[in-house]
This record gives structure tokens, C-alpha cells and sequence, in this order.
């Protein structure tokens, strides 16, 4: 278990351990036991919420592909029915008064007449395309959260960051959505880059969850801004998440990445979200996490990662490239 | 509910029985456990000029595919009796069917698993759920595929 790892490798565990070997007081060893037992809890935790996730999207794969083949199939084919009813409309009006004529067309005229046909006609297509719309954001979600809980975590892959932030950020709009807009700014020339996609996962989200927290807290009448970009700097990627909330206090900044320091009541922290981070990013990676904040107005986490671009590897290859392919 | 579309996907899947005598038109082979999926995915498909089979699982992909001779298959991968693999292994050791590309649509995806595929021969995977639009793309690139015109209606 990665988390467990953590724990024993991030600085103030290192300390403790350190201060365990000089003087290993019982409560010191209890304490840190318990911190132990706690991480693991939570990691199993997030992957069986995980696993379960992978679960519900690949349920929810084919009732949604056929619910979008068949709104897409009533769409166009009441397209049609309407190219036919408007030279309906069309005949019926340039019918001659004649008797024979309004005979043969009285039962059509009746069929029109005996329910709000116009109505129907303007509400019809757009109940699809609604409909359609609706089909097309689970359909995102769905994929969203497959890479999202991808369960291959334990091996290294060749990964497009832009796509992996992107399908975070459709996953956790619900933790965003009612106080922050999330803007985008990737670099459009990233290469693909060799990581752990689903710890990286957990880091992307954790600093987002972490900037909608922070906007709450200010409960400003107006929505906040969190903007995730992402760059090239030399051999290094960096992804900024910048948000427009409290900022971080002087007084608390060497603390954050403390595990188990929070600011947030119960139920909302666990203190554990930057010590993850930490983690995933420094050890598991190679990288760097870091930030600058300023009280009052916000605060810009930067993660940055080596850039070993992998040689591309056709067996990398996924959807979206031979989408792209084929266009 | 689940009547009417069983009822309806009944009917369409008999008209293109009926339809596959033409020799010019590209055979294709459509093969996935969930009824629903076919029938809806045989809706859009019904303007265009080709030759739709279906099967329900590998085994009976197999036996389709000796009949009609697809020059493309689209395929599901998990299903029963014989999944999707079994089914391009079968296809891979007959003569007739051994180099009919493969189209993949799959819910579950991975990297390890879509390096066995290439290495089978297939020729694009695309995960569930897939738009019509990205599907007829693929098509499009292995086999003629237009829309076709039909006669006017005559009165019953
Ligand atoms: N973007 C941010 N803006 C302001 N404060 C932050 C931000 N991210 C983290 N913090 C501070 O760091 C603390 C630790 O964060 P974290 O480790 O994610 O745990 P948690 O979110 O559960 O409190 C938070 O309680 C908060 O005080
Ligand atoms: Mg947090």
C-alpha cells in the first residue's frame, strides 16, 4: 500500500521515528501506530470508493450507449417526418376548393386538428437534444470516471496530463460547481509523461477540493475562480492550481504538509490531503510541490514533474488516438 | 417497454436477413451480448448501403461469420459462451476470415489488454460508450460505406 509508505517516508514521520529511536516513550509509539492505522484505513478506503467506481461507470457503459444511439436515431429520423408534414402543410394549403379534394383530405385535416400538432413539432426536437445533451454529460462522466479509478495503479504509465487533469475536474464538479468556475490553460505541446495516473489523480484532486474549500470560506456573494494550467519549463512540467480564496497564513505555513493538520472542522478535513500529495508527488515521482499564497486573496499550488518523455509507443495507444486518426 | 424494443429489434434484424443477397454491397458482421445495444446501433445504421449481420456472442459470431463472409466485424469483448478474443482467434486460423478487419468497442479498457489486441490484429478499439459519429469513421475507413437511396413508398 502506497499511503503506508508515505507515512514512514514524509518529514515529521521521519522525525518522530528519529526521536522513537532516542527515547521510544510508549505514548510516542502508540501515537504514531495509531497515525499508521489511520493512513492505512484511509487508503483502503479510497480504493475500494475507487474500485466501486470502476464498477458503477463500467454498469453504466452500455444503457448509456444505446440510450445515445437511439436519441440520435429519433433525432435524425424526426428530422425527416418534419421535411414530410411541412409538404403536407404545403399541399393541404394550396388545395383547390374543391369538393372532391376537401372529401379525400377531410380525414388528414381531422388528424391535425385533434391535437396541438404545432406544439408538438417545436418541442419534439428539442426534448431530443436535450435529452441528447444529457445522454452526452453521463457519457462523459462515465468516462471521466473510469480513468479516474483506473485500477492499474501499481504500474507506470505513458500518460497525457491534460486528458488526466480534464477528467478530474468532471469528477469532483460537484465539490466546485456552487462556488468556484473552473478555467483551463493547458499547454498544447505536452508530451506524454510516465507516472502513476491514478495517484496523480488523487493529487489533482486534492488540491482542487482544497481551492473550492478555501473560496467557501471567504463566503463571498459571487463565485470564485479556480484556473489549472499547465507548462513546459525545461525539462520539468508544472501545473499550477491557482485559486481566489483565503490564502494560507504565515503562522500555518510550514504545517500544511504536516499529516493530519487541518484547519477544517470535522467531517470537512482530515489533514491528510497535502501529506498525500507530498507523497505521491516527491517520492513516488521525482517531483516538486509547492506554493505561494497570499492572506486574502488566494493561493497557487505548483506540482512539478520530470519530463522524460517517453518514445511513443504503439502500444500506448488509446481511443482518443485512433479517434484522431481516423479524422 | 422492453417488449416493444424486443419486438422492434425482432423485425429489424429479419429485414436485414432479407436484404443480404447482393453481392456488391460490404458484409458486415455485428456482434454483442446486449440485445438493446445491437438493435439501436442497427437503427442508425439502417439508411446506410451495406450488409448487417449480427450475433449475440463470439460463438455465434463465428458461425455468422462463416455464412456471410464479413469484409468488417465490430465487435463487443466481454460476453458470453465465447467472448471477443475467442472470436478473432476463431476468425484468425479460417482462411476465409483471416484478414477481415476488427473493430473493437469495448466498457473496459486498459493498457495491457489493448497491446494483446493490436498484437491480434485488430485494427482500432473504441470504448463504450462510443458516439454513432466516431463509430461510422472507423467504418468508413475498411469498407464502401454510403448511405443508400430508396423508392418512394408505393400505397399499400
Ligand atoms: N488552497 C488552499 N487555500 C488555503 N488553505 C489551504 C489550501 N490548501 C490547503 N490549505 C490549508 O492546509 C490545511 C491542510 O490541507 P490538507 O492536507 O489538504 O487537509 P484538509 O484539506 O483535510 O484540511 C487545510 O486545512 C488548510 O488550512
Ligand atoms: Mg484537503
Amino acid at each position: 500500500m502506497s499511503s503506508l509508505t508515505s507515512v514512514s517516508n514524509t518529514s515529521s514521520d521521519a522525525t518522530l521515528a528519529h526521536s522513537c529511536e532516542l527515547n521510544p516513550t510508549n505514548q510516542e509509539l502508540i501515537a504514531s501506530l495509531l497515525a499508521l492505522e489511520s493512513q492505512l484505513a484511509q487508503a483502503q478506503k479510497l480504493e475500494s470508493v475507487g474500485q466501486l467506481a470502476a464498477g458503477i461507470a463500467h454498469e453504466l457503459n452500455t444503457p448509456i450507449q444505446f440510450v445515445g444511439d437511439n436519441t440520435r436515431f429519433l433525432k435524425e429520423s424526426f428530422q425527416a417526418i418534419e421535411g414530410v408534414l411541412q409538404s403536407i402543410d404545403h399541399a393541404m394549403a394550396s388545395f383547390p376548393e374543391n369538393e372532391a379534394f376537401q372529401e379525400i383530405f377531410k380525414p388528414v385535416r381531422d388528424a391535425y386538428q385533434s391535437f396541438d400538432i404545432a406544439f408538438v413539432r417545436e418541442e419534439i426536437p428539442m426534448a431530443i437534444d436535450q435529452t441528447l445533451q444529457g445522454a452526452e454529460n453521463v457519457a462523459r462522466i462515465v468516462r471521466a470516471m473510469k480513468v479516474f479509478s483506473h485500477p492499474g495503479t501499481k504500474e507506470l504509465q505513458a500518460v497525457d496530463l491534460n486528458s488526466l487533469l480534464e477528467s478530474t475536474i468532471t469528477v469532483s464538479r460537484n465539490e466546485w460547481k456552487y462556488c468556484a468556475l473552473v478555467e483551463t490553460q493547458f499547454a498544447n505541446n505536452l508530451p506524454k509523461i510516465l507516472c502513476y495516473p491514478g495517484e496523480l489523480n488523487q493529487v489533482f484532486l486534492n488540491l482542487i477540493v482544497n481551492g473550492a474549500h478555501a473560496i467557501q470560506s471567504r463566503r463571498l456573494d459571487t463565485l470564485g475562480r479556480i484556473k489549472i494550467q499547465t507548462r513546459i519549463s525545461g525539462d520539468l512540467v508544472v501545473i499550477d492550481f491557482e485559486d481566489t480564496g483565503t490564502g494560507i497564513p504565515d503562522a500555518i505555513r510550514n504545517r500544511v504538509f504536516d499529516p493530519f493538520f487541518t484547519t477544517k472542522g470535522v467531517g470537512k478535513g482530515t489533514g491528510q490531503g497535502l501529506a498525500i500529495c507530498y507523497n505521491i508527488i516527491v517520492k513516488m515521482h521525482g517531483g516538486r510541490i509547492e506554493f505561494d499564497s497570499v492572506e486574502g486573496k488566494g493561493t497557487v499550488f505548483h506540482v512539478t514533474l520530470p519530463l522524460e518523455s517517453t518514445n511513443s509507443d504503439r502500444s500506448t495507444t488509446t481511443l482518443l488516438e485512433s479517434e484522431s486518426r481516423s479524422s | 417497454m422492453g417488449d416493444t424494443a424486443a419486438v422492434a429489434f425482432e423485425k429489424s434484424t429479419h429485414q436485414s436477413n432479407r436484404v443480404s443477397s447482393s453481392h456488391s454491397r460490404p458484409s458486415v458482421l455485428l456482434v454483442d451480448d446486449d440485445p438493446y445495444v445491437i438493435a439501436a446501433m442497427q437503427r442508425n445504421l439502417h439508411p446506410y448501403d451495406i450488409d448487417l449481420h449480427v450475433a449475440f456472442h463470439g460463438f455465434q459470431g463465428v458461425t455468422e461469420a462463416l455464412a456471410c463472409e464479413p469484409d468488417l466485424v465490430i465487435t463487443d469483448l466481454q460476453m458470453p459462451v465465447a467472448n471477443g478474443i475467442e472470436l478473432m482467434q476463431c476468425l484468425s486460423h479460417i482462411p476465409k476470415t483471416r484478414s477481415v478487419p476488427i473493430i473493437i468497442i469495448t466498457g473496459r479498457h486498459n493498457m495491457t489488454l489493448s497491446k494483446r489486441l493490436r498484437s491480434l490484429g485488430v485494427e482500432a478499439i473504441l470504448e463504450k460508450p462510443v458516439s454513432f459519429e466516431v463509430l461510422s469513421k472507423q467504418i468508413s475507413q475498411f469498407i464502401r460505406f454510403e448511405k443508400q437511396s430508396l423508392p418512394f413508398p408505393s400505397a399499400r
